[in-house]
């Protein structure tokens, strides 16, 4: 019994002994693994840290040079070093120099030293000596992150350095074609444009059925920009020629007029507010802030065209959808706006053309003010042209239709949409014609030449298709009569049948 | 009896090597997630932040795309594109971040557009200050989500014209 229950115990131990080195060996490889994913994490959070570290150390340094006149900076005369400075957890190496060549510059380099990793931060910011503004002295006109090895040893101009000098050249060189496509960009609104506008390729669409995605290819939330804050009129006592405060230096309270316009009538000893009618006629309003109204009014209108032409063409949205009404009415109010604003523009360019000194200024002012209007137009056009375009569908929508009412109802909502648009380009073509005595240069003439030709070509493209509708209907009607016909009981009621 | 302890030894063995090797699996595909999602998380920041001047999303905005001018003025679009083998496998849209920076000559390079992250499951930048950019992104693999937010600020503006 001894014997046989000592050999059990020799075969029990050395396996229960396996059992627990096997599940040790469990518990060790799974916190090693949840270690390192820990480690991944915290290794996004040094790299923020070690940023937040050089970026203390420039602002240490910042706070000197302020503190000192520019000629008794630290590094006037030789480099200011500082190394290994302890911060939050980290050390860093500070070197700065008056930038190589360069007059009132200098290059900040940081070496940060966190969690076993080294980095190397650059700035060269330039001094401006201002006595009346003394908030904004020194600007960063470079910023990159380097290799630690280029951390300098010694003053004077380094390999770094020099690479510096050749990105700001090439920087400085790229300025003005990046503004000109930046202005560009600014006033498109859909991701295809954008890309094609900069030589982008469009990104591939899902496979059909694969998941229910939107087509465009963009994940994510949207929300507009913030509209710019309304800036009233100056009050009586504000304006320039406000003469002080007078016998009854009392303001009058505001009060309400008709229409919810607000009045204020002007105090004695001061001088009455210019007659004004709605926000957009400001005093202050110039010749070039109504021009800018126009063009922002125009591109909000063809922003606003595209946004819910794709909500209904790519996001297979319902006319009757909330956001694509939404889109359609903020482009009739843009358009309006727009409108408003043109005819502003026309009888403010009117004044300034007569009041020109000289007859070469007049013709600047015109043509000025016609590369402005026609820049608008075209905008109106291509929002008229995005919204109609899909009357070129009109056969494939005219064959769905299934009843006569249906049809119809699609000729009578055509209909109207002609209408609509005749009496668009009626107004379009009256405002425009004000101006078509103005000198224009030979580009402006080809963009409303061009923008013209493509209004002309809408009418008859919607009247085609109502046309179309008009005809299915007739065909849907006389299909309809035929089989009500065919299915209508006979007129003499059957012997023994009661009617 | 002995035979019968062994038994059951050997299946609490083979068990636990298959528990270990699917915890293994599970753990390296979530670190190699995160290690993808912070090198390009990373290199985002980096690039954005040596950027010289914000297009878009204008003030206030929020979109799915972000386009800046780049350290030597280049115009930049970080911008996502349906991810297909992936999304196919996962059954759910996941899309990858390209980055595309024109360089003036008129025409499509493919040497200018990167690939910065393959897993994408949905992003958003808003424009909160002239000079910076919040960025929301969202990357999947297989059950496994999570999310990185950060506001980056442009440090190249003094140059700004």
């Amino acid at each position: 019994m001894c014997t046989s229950l000592g050999r059990r115990t020799g075969l029990a131990l050395p396996l229960v002994l396996v059992g627990l080195i096997m599940l040790a060996g469990v518990v060790i490889s799974v916190a090693t693994l949840q270690q390192g994913a820990k480690s991944q994490i915290y290794h996004t959070t040094t790299n923020h840290w070690a940023f937040l570290m050089a970026y203390s150390a420039m602002a240490k340094l910042h706070a000197r040079v302020y503190s000192l006149p520019w000629p008794d900076r630290p590094f006037a005369h030789a480099p200011y070093r500082e190394n290994n400075v302890p911060l939050q957890g980290g050390i860093y190496d500070l070197f700065v120099e008056n930038t190589p060549g360069r007059e009132r510059q200098a290059d900040i380099y940081v070496r940060t030293h966190l969690s076993g990793q080294t980095r190397l931060f650059f700035w060269r910011v330039a001094f401006e000596d201002d006595l009346l503004e003394i908030s904004n002295r020194i600007s960063i006109n470079f910023f990159c992150q380097g290799d630690p090895v280029d951390f300098p040893t010694a003053a004077g101009p380094s390999r770094f350095s020099q690479h510096v000098d050749r990105l700001l050249q090439e920087r400085e060189a790229n300025q003005k074609r990046s503004d000109d496509l930046g202005w560009e960009l600014v006033g498109l609104s859909d991701l295809p444009s954008i890309l094609d506008k900069m030589h982008a390729r469009r990104p591939r669409s899902f496979s059909p059925g694969l998941v229910n995605i939107p087509p465009d290819g963009v994940s994510g939330p949207t929300n507009p920009a913030a509209s710019p804050p309304v800036i009233l009129p100056p009050q009586n006592g504000e304006l320039p020629t406000a003469g002080g405060p007078g016998p009854n230096p009392v303001f009058a309270p505001p009060t309400t007029g008709t229409g919810g316009q607000s009045s204020t009538p002007p105090a004695e000893g001061f001088p009455g507010l210019p007659p004004t009618s709605g926000g957009s006629s400001n005093p202050t309003s110039s010749l070039d802030d109504l021009m800018n109204e126009v063009l922002r009014n125009s591109r909000i209108s063809l922003a606003r065209a595209q946004e819910g032409m794709d909500a209904v063409e790519l996001g297979n949205r319902s006319w009757d959808d909330p956001v694509v009404r939404a889109a359609l009415e903020a482009d009739a109010q843009a358009r309006v706006a727009t409108y408003r604003a043109m005819n502003e523009v026309v009888a403010a360019a009117g004044e300034r053309v007569r009041n020109a000194p000289s007859e070469e200024a007049a013709r600047s002012i015109q043509e000025t003010v016609s590369a402005t209007m026609v820049s608008g137009y075209k905008n109106l056009v291509d929002s008229l042209e995005r919204k109609y375009a899909h009357f070129r569908n009109a056969a494939d929508i005219v064959a769905g239709l299934s009843t006569s009412d249906a049809a119809k109802n699609v000729v009578d909502i055509w209909t109207r949409a002609l209408t609509d648009l005749l009496a668009e380009i009626n107004t379009m073509n009256g405002i425009m014609s004000s101006i078509a005595d103005y000198a224009m240069t030979p580009a402006t003439q080809a963009a409303l030449a061009a923008a013209q030709q493509i209004l002309a070509s809408l009418p008859p493209l919607v009247r085609r298709a109502i046309s179309l509708a008009q005809a299915r209907y007739e065909e849907l009607k006389a299909e309809e009569e035929a089989r009500l016909a065919n299915q209508m009981p006979p007129l003499t009621t059957p012997p023994g049948t009661t009617p | 009896m002995g035979l019968a302890i062994m038994m059951i030894l050997g299946a609490v063995g083979v068990r636990l090597i298959q528990h270990l090797s699917l915890s293994q699996r599970t753990f390296s595909q979530q670190v190699q997630l995160q290690l993808e999602a912070r090198r390009a998380f990373d290199q985002t920041m980096a690039l954005i932040r040596e950027g010289t001047d914000l297009v878009r999303p204008v003030l206030g905005e929020t979109l799915p795309y972000l386009i800046f001018k780049d350290i030597t003025n280049r115009v930049t679009i970080l911008y996502l594109e349906p991810n297909d083998p992936l999304a196919q496998r996962l059954k759910v849209p996941v899309y990858r971040l390209l980055a595309y920076r024109t360089d003036y000559s008129g025409a499509y390079n493919a040497s200018n557009e990167k690939v910065l992250l393959e897993s994408v499951r949905s992003l958003s930048f808003t424009s909160l200050s002239p000079n910076s950019v919040q960025v929301n992104v969202t990357v999947v693999q297989d059950r496994n989500e999570f999310q990185f937010l950060g506001h980056i600020g442009l440090m190249n503006l003094g140059g700004l014209r």
